[in-house]
């Protein structure tokens, strides 16, 4: 999957304008980032790129691109 | 009228035909292990073949048969199982494991999540019972054992979806009881707590550390084996459960005490 294209997926997921996620965000920055964001990208990971990720794993991630480098290969620019 | 069998263990199950359903792992493979062992017969259901045959050669006895079907095929149920009878003959029993349990948010709650967590959970189920009230589907005495879950009693955040599955399958025991009674039929639940298989290895991914250790701090007794709910299964299938019906008997070790 583009960057692009998965960015807009968090968009959704945030309910945000499509294009409001750039890529650099620091996940304490954003509006509505919780531990539920989470549990949504652990599902939405095995279910799209067949990707076993934690909520521990998840939990390190400090901004988006910590989150779309998790993604490995499945999300490129 | 109380067999010599079980006359000298209630336990037993000799000679009697259960279909079990999520065969292939976990509970259901435990279960389908353990009725072996006391005597009984089994069809063996899941999607994986491979699983279901390592779940066959496991079991003690002869005459046990694996039957792959996906359970999601809620329309094909009612063609499927006559089949089955046709072929097999009339069940004594059956334990409805087959399910699956995924974390969902509310905020991210879907049609497309709700019907993929309904259609195994609550849809089989109930299809699976009407299949049992059909002609010669299921012996006088019989039993209908359904896996639910303390989901279904006690709330979680980010399981309401499969709460409410479990919910749902509680509340079809209590009505399905009364109605298979003048049959001879008993129908119950079994509650389970976290249990160590496949499926709660995929729940820890949605907890911290911290959490999977505050859940486990809930269970007074510990995480539970799959043999600790198929003992309770059986229970409740063999004549030990003759007086029990519409009930839902929590495995959970002291969960929800
Ligand atoms: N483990 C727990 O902590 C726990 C707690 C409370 C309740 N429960 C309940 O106990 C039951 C068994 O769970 P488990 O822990 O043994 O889980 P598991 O190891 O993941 O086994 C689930 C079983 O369900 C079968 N299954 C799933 N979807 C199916 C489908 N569409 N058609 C046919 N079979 C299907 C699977 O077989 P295939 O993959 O081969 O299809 C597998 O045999 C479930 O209803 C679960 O909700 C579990």
């Amino acid at each position: 999957m583009k960057k692009t294209e998965f960015l807009k997926l968090l968009d959704q997921l945030l309910e945000n304008k499509p294009g409001t996620l750039k890529g650099a965000e620091l996940l304490l920055d954003i509006d509505g980032w919780d531990s539920m964001i989470n549990l949504e990208l652990i599902s939405l990971a095995d279910e799209r790129f067949g990707l076993v990720l934690s909520v521990d794993l998840l939990g390190k991630c400090q901004s988006i691109g910590d989150i779309i480098a998790m993604m490995g290969d499945h999300v490129v620019d | 009228m109380i067999s010599a069998a079980t006359q000298s263990n209630p336990m037993s199950c000799d000679g009697r035909l259960i279909l079990v359903t999520g065969a292939s792992s976990g509970i259901g493979r435990a279960t389908a292990v353990l009725l072996s062992r006391l005597g009984a017969r089994l069809l063996l259901v899941g999607r994986s073949q491979e699983k279901l045959e390592q779940t066959l050669a496991a079991l003690d006895g002869t005459g046990h048969r694996i039957e792959p079907f996906d359970l999601n095929e809620t329309e094909e149920i009612p063609a499927w199982f006559k089949h089955l009878i046709a072929e097999s003959g009339p069940l004594s029993g059956l334990v409805q494991c087959a399910g699956v349990q995924h974390y969902t948010p509310a905020r991210f709650i879907t049609v497309d999540k709700i019907n993929r967590m309904m259609k195994v959970n609550v849809f089989s189920t109930t299809m699976l019972a009407k299949c049992c009230a059909g002609k010669g589907a299921v012996l006088p005495g019989g039993s209908l054992v359904f896996i639910a879950s303390v989901a279904g009693l006690v709330g979680d955040a980010g399981l309401s979806v499969y709460a409410a599955s479990k919910g749902a399958v509680i509340a079809l025991t209590k009505s399905l009881a009364l109605e298979f009674a003048p049959a001879k039929i008993r129908v119950n639940a079994v509650a389970p707590g976290c249990v160590e298989t496949d499926m709660l290895d995929k729940m820890r991914l949605n907890l911290t550390a911290d959490q999977v250790q505050a859940l486990a701090a809930k269970h007074p007794l510990g995480f539970g084996t799959a043999e600790d709910v198929a003992h309770a299964v059986a229970f409740l299938l063999a004549d030990t459960g003759r007086w029990i019906t519409g009930s839902v008997l929590t495995v959970d070790g002291g969960y929800t005490a």
